[in-house]
């Protein structure tokens, strides 16, 4: 019968105005009741959020760091101490590999005139690796596969060095010496050429020179460490172990020739850690919430033994226990509701400001917010439940007498 | 006024269980009403008629013996089939009239409708009415502690009369008022009965329960019939 359907909800919404007007009628009370539930819920969304945006910044500086690359550093053995030209071109052929880049270290003396710099850090790259990194390169150009082959003397410079050897002349052209040989400036590099591991792990070089050049002159004609760009759509996993099997052969399967770190196993370590450091603080703060539903609950048991005459009037009128059950447990949702809601808006000001002042960028996470609010929600109805039922069970007589 | 009877008591006992002994609350008693009846129960306190008002108004279920209200038979009935017969065939007035004071005079009246689950517009319409009908209709809008003794009274009178019930059960209806408001209250009782509403009234003043058409005495959990028809 529609009637059977309607009548819930009347009462329902009656309960719902009812019970609003009782927590409007004892205002201080109520909000100090749901305090512990606003302190709970903005302590568990301001952690969750902060953490959040942190891991979310983190994830953004590892990817700009070189999501998506393999790192590997040889140390070699007796018979091969490190990786020819060949050997890097062997592994850049493999599918899941997009390509290679080569790192030659070394320290030089630059000079021009009568300016010098010395102890000057210098970096071998090779083609693909501006093909990689286009904003390395912030005027010029980048090494050419012919600067490659045929070990040319040109140079990128950093910003440090146009300042100290070419004041008030255009570099681009001009030629410097490095160690004494003279290089031609091609291109000059951006004061953060966006690869942040490099900078990170090398700190940025002042000077990029084809690999080629550089092995040259650090008279050697092998490759210590490289970086492995994977494929689009290759697991790193993968790759490592192709990788490993290639180099294994390489080095005539000896122990220890070198080592591969992959910068998604770092960032998964990292994210591991913050997701259970913030599950732990999570923890903690859900405690505040069980409190503060021990608090509602104590209010309501309060509530019920007041309002005893009220109950036993309503049970007079013709109120069946659910109705009774119904708003109590309402009211107790409702205060919980409040307090969740607060608490929501107070965590999500409280990791605005957090984010601000620690520079991180502030993510909404509407999965916290969902969490705060179903969490005290839940709150609501189960520690609402035993004040709701012992109202309902009252005898309206014993309710009456107290009249 | 018709003659039917719509309400039967007989041999009701009622014991209550105070620690270890049995107190017999409610000796055999037998009652009969008609429908537009005006019956005041008067004793003193302790003599057992709170208890018969609560078997009366289904708020309690006799320990033995049968009461028939309208062809129903109450002790058969679940706690949720008690609460649909006060909810319909019962108005309840209390000594202290218990309105809720968070609730406007019309809201409370309409407390009874909300359980019986009337559609707002139809309590609203049904409140105002009788509010009307016992003289406050430019008191709706007025929380309880706005209004005098007497006017809360009178609202609690329209609280029992919303629901349309076939009796109305008044329990010491004049205890907190005044004798001036108190026979005010009286009158209203009158001119309900006058248009053919049954009405219980429990009282232990003689005077009040004058105002009956027929008396009856409740001492120590025995009824006696009492003078016949007395007119106020």
């Amino acid at each position: 019968m529609l009637e059977s359907i309607r009548k819930p909800f009347v009462m329902i919404k009656e309960c719902i105005l009812m019970s609003l007007s009782n927590i409007r009628g004892n205002k201080v009370r109520s909000f100090l009741t749901v305090l512990g539930i606003l302190i709970g819920v903005a302590a568990v969304i301001a952690l969750i959020t902060t953490v959040s945006g942190f891991s979310g910044s983190l994830s953004s500086s590892f990817s700009s760091m070189g999501a998506g690359t393999l790192m590997v550093s040889v140390t070699g053995s007796d018979l091969k101490s490190g990786m020819t030209t060949e050997d890097l071109a062997e592994l850049a052929q493999l599918n899941e590999v997009d390509g290679i880049t080569p790192t030659v270290s070394l320290r030089s003396r630059v000079s021009r005139g009568g300016s010098y710099e010395t102890n000057i850090s210098v970096s071998g790259k090779n083609t693909y690796y501006f093909y990689q990194n286009p904003q390395a390169v912030s005027r010029g150009r980048g090494i050419h596969p012919t600067d490659e082959d045929s070990t040319t003397y040109v140079c990128l410079i950093s910003q440090d060095i146009v300042e100290s050897l070419f004041y008030g002349v255009d570099p681009l052209g001009e030629t410097m010496y490095v160690d004494g040989i003279p290089f031609l400036v091609i291109g000059l590099l951006s004061d953060n050429d966006g690869e942040a591991v490099a900078s990170m792990m090398n700190g940025s070089p002042d000077l990029v020179i084809p690999y080629t050049t550089a092995l040259k002159m650090n008279n050697a004609n092998v490759v210590t460490g490289f970086t492995v760009y994977l494929a689009d759509g290759a697991e790193s996993g993968t790759v490592t172990a192709l990788l490993e099997e290639k180099l294994d052969a390489m080095f005539s399967y000896e122990e220890d020739c070198y080592t591969i770190t992959t910068m998604s196993s770092i960032e998964d370590t990292m994210n591991e850690m913050l997701s259970m450091v913030s599950t732990l603080l999570a923890g903690i703060a859900s405690i505040a919430l069980v409190v503060g539903g021990i608090g509602i609950m104590n209010m309501m048991l309060t509530t019920v033994t007041e309002r005893t005459t009220e109950i036993g009037l309503k049970k007079a009128l013709g109120a069946i226990p659910w109705q009774i059950q119904a708003q109590f447990l309402i009211e107790s949702f409702l205060l919980s509701m409040i307090g969740g809601i607060m608490g929501v808006a107070i965590g999500l000001t409280l990791s605005f400001i957090l984010c601000r002042v620690m520079g991180m960028s502030f993510v909404i996470s509407t999965g916290a917010i969902l969490l705060g609010v179903s969490f005290s929600a839940a709150v609501g109805i189960i520690f609402g439940w035993v004040p709701a039922r012992k109202a309902s069970r009252l005898n309206p007589i014993d309710a009456l007498r107290a009249i | 006024m018709s003659e039917t009877t719509f309400f039967h008591m007989d041999h009701i006992n009622k014991y209550y269980q105070m620690g270890d002994e049995q107190a017999h609350i409610l000796k055999d008693i037998a009652l009969d009403i008609k429908e537009g009846e005006y019956l005041s129960v008067l004793g003193p306190s302790g003599s057992g008629k709170s208890t018969l008002m609560n078997i009366i108004g289904c708020l309690d279920t006799p320990s033995s013996g049968q009461y028939t209200l309208h062809g129903r038979e109450i002790e058969e009935l679940s706690e949720v089939e008690l609460a649909d017969i006060r909810s319909s065939e019962i108005g309840f007035i209390f000594q202290n009239s218990q309105l809720l004071p968070r609730l406007t005079a019309q809201k409370n009246v309409e407390l009874p409708l909300i359980y019986a689950g009337v559609s707002p517009r139809e309590r609203k319409r049904r409140a105002r009415e009788m509010l009307e009908k016992v003289g406050l209709q430019d008191r709706m809008g007025h929380y309880p502690n706005q209004l005098s003794g007497g006017q809360q009274q009178r609202v609690a009178i329209a609280r029992a009369l919303v629901g349309n019930p076939s009796i109305l059960l008044a329990d010491e209806p004049t205890g907190a008022l005044d004798q001036k408001t108190g026979r005010q209250v009286m009158a209203l009782f009158q001119n309900l009965n006058d248009e053919g509403r049954t009405i219980v009234m429990i009282t232990h003043d003689m005077n009040i329960a004058a105002f009956a058409r027929r008396v009856v005495h409740i001492v120590d959990g025995t009824l006696t019939e009492g003078g016949g028809t007395s007119d106020a």
